[in-house]
């Protein structure tokens, strides 16, 4: 199939950078170290004020640390923005193809190869650093696994967004920039969504952003349901329907307009 | 140099106003990822009041002044920070057949106007803290004064850090991948009070990559958090050692080149 | 204008590892390949001269400007353009030559033509009058005019090098060294360059000194060609005494509708008969195409007719079957490995 085959391309395109990417995988657990000392300077002491022990909120960010590279970290834009302007989109729209399954299924290859060389390394190096979590109920990992799963499908249709929104206009650095930021703050990167003051924390939960990092992570500390998938699923209905309704019009625009 | 420095502004200035409301929001969203990283800080401190004994307005300063130091220096010297594509392509040549030296030809080669989006907004957090600062009873005075100081410690740092990571780029022919070990994440470190790390981390950031002197040994001596004048007064000679490191560290890689370079 | 004496440059290449983590063990493998670049090269371009540098990819010619540039210090030997010397003399050197690399501009990427030319002006601390009066001209000559104000990123190729050539040459230097100059052009574009430096060339007495792949390049503008290969100069002289060494440089391919019934040609034309497919090598000045077609249709009918200019490459083959230069196998893998 057209769609697998992609993906495996891109695969295949970056497993020629991994061991520059191992490189980078150090940067990124110094970042991921840095959130980490900071929640230990503030709970040291007084682990009582917090609903979370130290050594989950370090699993925590263990677990939101990887989910960014298969969720936030992906190609600007998908790399939509890069073919409106040399114009070759107009190329890809005419192949006998979907255009928002042909730019996903592309992404998704990038987003197996992170697995393999940026979260499986990411998480062994900050598992030594803070142990390995295990949860209670072996069925916990298939709920996290899942919910993962969710969470790249909500993270790569923000992403086509952002790319889609290339064809009215000429800057989306601006778009990205946007996406990223609101990704990790309101996702839960480093701080757990119920520390945000009420009602803000209710609210949060039930956006799309929450079922990022935030769901997943607290599905694997057994913090939260698998109810919880349920919202998940909802998002990535809406978020689908969304894209292929925008894919459309962005299609009349260049068959109007011309590329 | 300053001429041709002015000039470029001008240039730049003329060629971004074009595009207005372009420039605003995108100066405006990257500035937003700082901001946003420093809401979570903000909502944290509010719920704990302190980090081992600095407040939301200490970090701050620390936070907005290491932001603002990163954002001039990648505002004036924005190609330094993806150099690679001079190497990969081939364009360092044509800087090496100019009459000026590379590095003042490489820094004047293009400035990066969507970072006064985050000058501006690492310049409102130092205000906002320093005002707060001084509601509790802080004695600013000796903070104002020594603003600039830190600022430019930290330009000096930040500089000195992107110039290895361009020697390192054109002699082993790729380095942006080192840019996230070496800088990026550094840099994020610095933001806060190097005394959380791990002492391992501390090490390293204070001798291979010293972004501890960035700002945090100042403020820790002026806001009394348990630094001593003497590292307070070391602050510079460490930071000049590490630029004129740097520098002769580019010159070697220069002349490198010159007998290696295809 | 340039002096270049026994130079020298080989470069220590790290041994690339293959298989699973090769680079990394290719960090710390202490394995290097010497590769001659260039080996030993002697010669004298004197002022106003026009010289055609040209050989095979690989062959050390962008080695041999980049020293003369000042870019790479030679392992070896003595270099001087104009009286400087380029290592030592490196920035004194910038005033007194422009350098154009065809795949890359030395523009400012994101400004407008025009302000690229002013941040040259002060770099070269160019006098206000001259600069204007400089600009006027090549305005003239290059038509510039039309996209002055556009920035260096959204101009086509051919007005890029326009725009390159017209930098290179605000600082009125007296040598031009050009890396490819038409690499990548339109015909059109092909043939404004070609006059453009042929005007510099005869006018502004500048020496100019260019490597090339297009052999129209050489012929309209050079009057002096010297071709290099595996590092060494094989052949230096006029493009007359190239021609003679190498002779034939033009090919003609013609299929016959039916196996075809040779006749005599006149003197100086390679012909080789595969079937009905008749090719024939012969030299442009001595015999016209159109002659040759008349002869050939006495031959039989035509189908179809191919014409090709022989390039560089295969003019640099031939030479270098006349004269063998000792190669041992392995340096043909060594070059590849600086073309990679």
């Amino acid at each position: 199939m057209i769609y697998m085959l992609l993906a495996v391309k891109t695969y295949k395109v970056n497993l020629q950078y991994r061991m520059a990417h191992l490189v980078h995988n150090l940067g990124s657990c110094i970042f991921c170290f840095v959130y980490m000392a900071i929640w230990t300077g503030i709970l040291s002491g007084r682990e009582e004020m917090s609903p979370y022990g130290l050594q989950e909120l370090l699993f925590y960010l263990t677990s939101t640390q990887c989910l960014l590279w298969l969720t936030t970290f992906l190609s600007p834009g998908l790399q939509i923005h890069l073919w409106v302007r040399s114009g070759d989109v107009s190329m890809y729209l005419a192949r006998p193809v979907h255009f928002y399954l042909y730019t996903i299924s592309q992404e998704m290859g990038r987003i197996s190869y992170n697995f393999f060389y940026r979260s499986i390394p990411i998480y062994l190096i900050l598992g030594f650093a803070v142990g390995f979590h295990t949860p209670d109920e072996p069925l916990t990992l298939l709920w996290y696994a899942l919910s993962s799963l969710f969470a790249i499908i909500i993270g790569l249709n923000f992403f086509y967004i952002v790319g889609i929104t290339s064809f009215w206009t000429t800057e989306v650095r601006w778009a990205m920039y946007l996406n990223q930021s609101l990704i990790l703050m309101l996702g839960g990167q480093m701080l757990p969504l119920e520390f945000y003051p009420e009602p803000f924390a209710s609210i949060l939960i039930n956006l799309p952003f929450a079922s990022i990092l935030y769901i997943p992570s607290m599905i694997l500390l057994e913090k939260l349901s698998y109810d919880m998938l349920g919202l998940q699923l909802f998002w990535c209905v809406v978020l689908i329907a969304f894209n292929v309704t925008v894919t459309q019009f962005a299609r009349r625009r260049v068959e109007i307009q011309g590329g | 140099m300053i001429s041709m420095y002015g000039r470029l502004i001008r240039a730049s200035l003329k060629a971004s106003m074009q595009y207005k409301w372009n420039f605003l929001i995108s100066s405006t969203m990257m500035g937003l990822l700082m901001i946003i990283d420093f809401i979570v800080i903000a909502v944290l401190l509010w719920r704990f009041d302190n980090i081992r004994g600095w407040n939301l307005y200490e970090i701050g300063l620390l936070y907005g002044t290491v932001s603002l130091s990163d954002a001039l220096v990648r505002f004036i010297a924005s190609e330094m920070q993806d150099f690679d594509k001079y190497i990969i392509q081939g364009e360092f040549d044509s800087l090496l057949v100019k009459p000026v030296s590379p590095l003042i030809l490489l820094i004047t080669r293009k400035i990066d106007i969507s970072r006064l989006g985050p000058v501006f907004q690492a310049s409102l957090i130092i205000c906002f803290c320093l005002y707060f600062l001084s509601q509790q009873g802080q004695s600013i005075g000796p903070l104002l004064l020594f603003l600039p100081f830190v600022i430019l410690c930290g330009m000096l740092v930040c500089f000195s850090l992107l110039l290895i990571m361009c020697t390192i780029s054109f002699l082993i022919g790729k380095g942006s991948e080192l840019m996230v070990f070496f800088y990026y994440a550094p840099l994020n470190a610095a933001k806060y009070p190097i005394s959380l790390y791990s002492n391992w981390l501390k090490a390293l950031f204070f001798s291979l990559i010293p972004v501890g002197y960035m700002g945090y040994l100042t403020f820790s001596y002026l806001l009394e958090k348990g630094g001593s004048m003497w590292q307070f007064l070391f602050v510079p000679v460490a930071v000049i050692a590490f630029f004129g490191l740097s520098i002769s560290f580019w010159n070697y890689g220069i002349r490198h080149y010159h007998s290696t370079g295809q | 204008m340039i002096h270049a004496k026994q130079v020298q440059k080989s470069f220590m290449l790290a041994k690339q590892k293959s298989g699973p983590f090769g680079t990394l063990r290719g960090l710390f493998s202490r394995e290097k390949l010497r590769i001659d670049a260039v080996r030993e090269i002697s010669f004298a371009i004197e002022e106003g001269e026009a010289v055609g540098y040209i050989g095979p990819n690989g062959a050390g010619k962008s080695t041999t400007i980049k020293m003369l540039c000042g870019i790479l210090h030679p392992s070896a030997g003595e270099i001087a353009v104009c009286g400087l010397h380029p290592q030592r003399q490196r920035k004194l050197l910038a005033h007194k030559i422009g350098v154009v690399f065809g795949q890359r501009t030395q523009l400012w990427w994101d400004l407008p033509v025009l302000d690229s030319f002013e941040l040259l002006k002060e770099m070269y601390k160019v006098e206000d009058y001259e600069y204007r009066k400089r600009l006027l001209r090549y305005d003239d000559l290059l038509d510039l005019q039309s996209f002055i104000h556009t920035p260096v990123r959204k101009l086509s190729l051919g007005q890029r090098m326009r725009a390159d050539l017209a930098a290179a040459l605000l600082h009125n230097p007296d040598v031009l060294f050009l890396d490819e100059p038409t690499i990548g052009l339109d015909v059109v574009a092909k043939t404004n360059i070609r006059s453009f430096l042929q005007e510099l060339n005869h006018q502004e007495k500048k020496t100019i000194l260019l490597t090339t792949h297009d052999m129209d390049d050489i012929e309209q503008i050079c009057s002096r060609v010297i071709v290099i290969n595996h590092g060494t100069i094989i052949s230096d002289g006029s493009l007359q005494e190239l021609r003679a060494t190498i002779g034939l440089p033009s090919q003609l391919q013609v299929q016959f509708m039916e196996l075809p019934k040779p006749h005599a040609l006149p003197e100086g034309i390679a012909c080789e008969i595969k079937g009905k497919q008749v090719t024939l090598l012969y030299d442009k000045k001595q015999v016209g195409t159109m002659e040759l077609l008349t002869l050939l249709r006495q031959w039989g009918e035509v189908e179809d007719i191919s014409m090709q200019e022989a390039n560089v490459e295969e003019l640099i083959r031939k030479v270098y079957e006349v004269p063998a230069l000792p190669s041992p196998k392995i340096e043909e893998e060594e070059r590849e490995l600086i073309s990679n």
